[in-house]
């Protein structure tokens, strides 16, 4: 019965997500797009963190790996189709290199330890200006057909992109959703809960979380190789370790200890970005024609945002570990409960 | 009548700045007994087990596992060569079930750890396994309980049936009874005679309970101050005057 339903809703969730082009303005397919790569970065980081149990603070370096390698090979013509494999190629083996060594640490060693990483990343692609474009990155990278010898299939326009990443995050969600439920994703739970037991199990614990950090920054690569060509720029900023934050804060806020809790973290945080920044301006000249405040600050465009990200944070970290997930889960098994209460 | 040798410890010493922890400590196991460690606080109990099971390398001496020199291996690799321990304080995976607990045991068991495919949920052989396991410690109304809420009875059972996952040939027990309850503690000694009987594994015990320790061990390994103060078979040791003046003396007046 609840694995019909589950079915059932889960045919009808991709036949909206397949439906969504058609009702949508071209602005909000660009939002989609966006929801799609993030969540699927944050689905990556928290393979590591709420799986594995290891806060990596560097994750952006990842993505942005894949990110520049991609975004690089397009700009010398190389066809679509083969520089997304190769940036995620390219994090894969960052990720094996720069994991082989963080996970000889654990806990907050382990954190600034990819943050160090993270950072050293980030300034390879700031100051390798002959490769990387520097501050300014890589511009321009917008290709508009896959690349598939004899076959046209256009990936620019709105639509078309965002069917394009549609598909890459079902696949790569699947692999992944496959992967925490494998013998290897109960390890790696069991590593989480106790690391000193799962090496009297008979586990290199070692080999096990390099295994985790390699795949996680394999698909963070996917989402950075995807990330450039939509965007049309590989920058600096993507490597940044501000920008490794956002996986944390988005899997905070959906829930770390369920599947699909970093991507409702990704959802409700690109969402509320979206509606605080397009409407804070109301705030401010509300909040200008007050006498007490000068009139000037309607003119200031003062951003709201990270206000409310942390608003938001604060209640969910202090009183709802779960995220918003825990507390979805709970709504849906209340009403399930007078459902049954209501059918006797 | 020769029984096979299971474990042999030779000359084994371990400092620590200074402190000689254990100290030129020799003996063998037979395959198939239950052997007790006993001492008090600070003979070197916990020490000897660490350097067994590879948690710490010794200053110098061996242990060999069926003739394989097994010492300086890293511990996961002591595990697969058929060394199970269980921890002083119970050490479990506390946010799993009981079935993922010892399911973590098999599939490292079985070599899957790297397998990222296949649904463990859905993997029947695996969990029939699983649940034999369970079975055999008495725990399979537990199951699909999370351990963290289990009483540490409980929770002790659910560390013996991940040890007893790994198909170990040496099991080492540190203090399997120590915060039990008397009718846990009675149920824990039944267990490991139980599990003896059932599967031929040798056992070494550290325990306190003297009652325990006289009413499991075949053979007795007394030790005091990181030395080997006397071993031998059980009813020698609790007739041995050195033992009682040294150890025992201090309890039964």
């Amino acid at each position: 019965m609840r694995n019909r339903i589950e079915s059932i809703a889960s045919i009808i969730g991709l036949a909206i997500l397949f439906l969504l082009p058609l009702l949508f303005s071209p602005f909000n397919l660009v939002l989609l797009t966006e929801i799609l790569l993030m969540g699927l970065f944050a689905l990556s980081f928290n393979l590591l963190f709420g799986y594995t149990g290891l806060l990596s603070f560097g994750h952006a370096a990842y993505f942005a790996t894949g990110a520049y390698v991609c975004a690089y090979l397009i700009k010398i013509s190389i066809p679509f189709i083969l520089a997304v494999p190769a940036g995620v190629i390219g994090a894969l083996v960052v990720a094996a290199v720069l994991g082989y060594f963080s996970v000889r640490l654990d806990e907050i060693y382990f954190a600034m330890l990819t943050l160090a990483f993270g950072m050293m990343v980030f300034t390879i692609v700031f100051q390798w200006r002959e490769v990387t474009g520097g501050s300014d990155g890589i511009t321009a990278v917008s290709p508009t057909d896959l690349g598939i010898p004899g076959l046209v299939v256009k990936i620019d326009g709105f639509a078309n992109y965002y069917y394009l990443c549609l598909v890459v995050f079902l696949v790569a969600a699947y692999c992944l959703w496959r992967i925490v439920r494998s013998p290897f994703g109960e390890l790696l739970q069991a590593s989480r809960e106790n690391a000193d037991r799962l090496i009297f199990i008979g586990i290199d614990l070692r080999r096990l979380r390099w295994t985790a950090f390699t795949i996680a920054g394999l698909f963070a690569g996917l989402a950075g190789a995807l990330w450039a060509p939509f965007q049309r720029v590989a920058n600096p900023e993507m490597a940044h370790w501000t920008f490794s934050a956002v996986p944390v804060l988005m899997t905070i806020l959906g829930g770390a200890r369920s599947f699909a809790g970093p991507l409702i973290g990704a959802t409700v945080f690109l969402l509320l970005e979206h509606v605080i920044q397009s409407n804070q301006r109301y705030f401010w000249q509300w909040l200008a024609s007050w006498p007490i405040f000068p009139p000037s600050l309607a003119e200031r465009q003062l951003d709201l945002w990270n206000f409310f990200l942390g608003l938001l944070l604060i209640p969910l970290i202090i009183g709802f570990r779960g995220g918003l997930i825990a507390y979805i889960d709970k709504t849906i098994a209340m009403f399930n409960k007078q459902l049954k209460e209501r059918g006797k | 009548m020769a029984a096979e040798i299971i474990l042999q410890v030779t000359n084994l010493v371990k400092d620590f700045s200074g402190i000689r922890a254990v100290n030129n400590v020799s003996f063998t196991l037979s395959t198939g007994t239950i052997t007790a460690v006993i001492g008090p606080n600070g003979a070197g109990k916990t020490t000897l087990y660490q350097l067994i099971s590879g948690q710490i390398l010794p200053t110098s001496g061996s242990v060999k596992l069926k003739g394989k020199e097994i010492t300086g291996l890293a511990p996961h690799k002591i595990v697969k060569a058929g060394i199970g321990r269980s921890f002083q304080i119970t050490s479990v995976f506390p946010g799993l079930t009981a079935r993922q607990n010892v399911r973590a045991a098999l599939i490292s068991r079985i070599g899957a750890q790297f397998d990222w495919w296949h649904c463990v949920e859905s993997d029947r052989p695996l969990n029939i396994a699983v649940d034999k396991i369970l079975a055999l410690v008495g725990i399979q109304h537990l199951a699909s309980t999370a351990v963290q809420i289990l009483s540490h009875g409980d929770r002790a059972l659910v560390e013996i049936a991940i040890v007893l996952a790994c198909k170990p040939r040496l099991i080492l027990l540190d203090e399997p009874t120590a915060g039990m309850s008397r009718e846990e503690t009675g149920n824990m000694v039944q267990l490991i005679r139980h599990l003896q009987q059932k599967t031929g594994c040798t056992f070494l015990i550290t325990e306190h309970d003297m009652e325990v320790v006289f009413n499991l061990a075949e053979n007795i390994i007394v030790m005091c101050q990181g030395k080997i103060l006397a071993m031998g078979r059980s009813d020698e040791i609790r007739t041995n005057p050195d033992v009682r003046h040294a150890y025992l003396g201090t309890i039964s007046t």
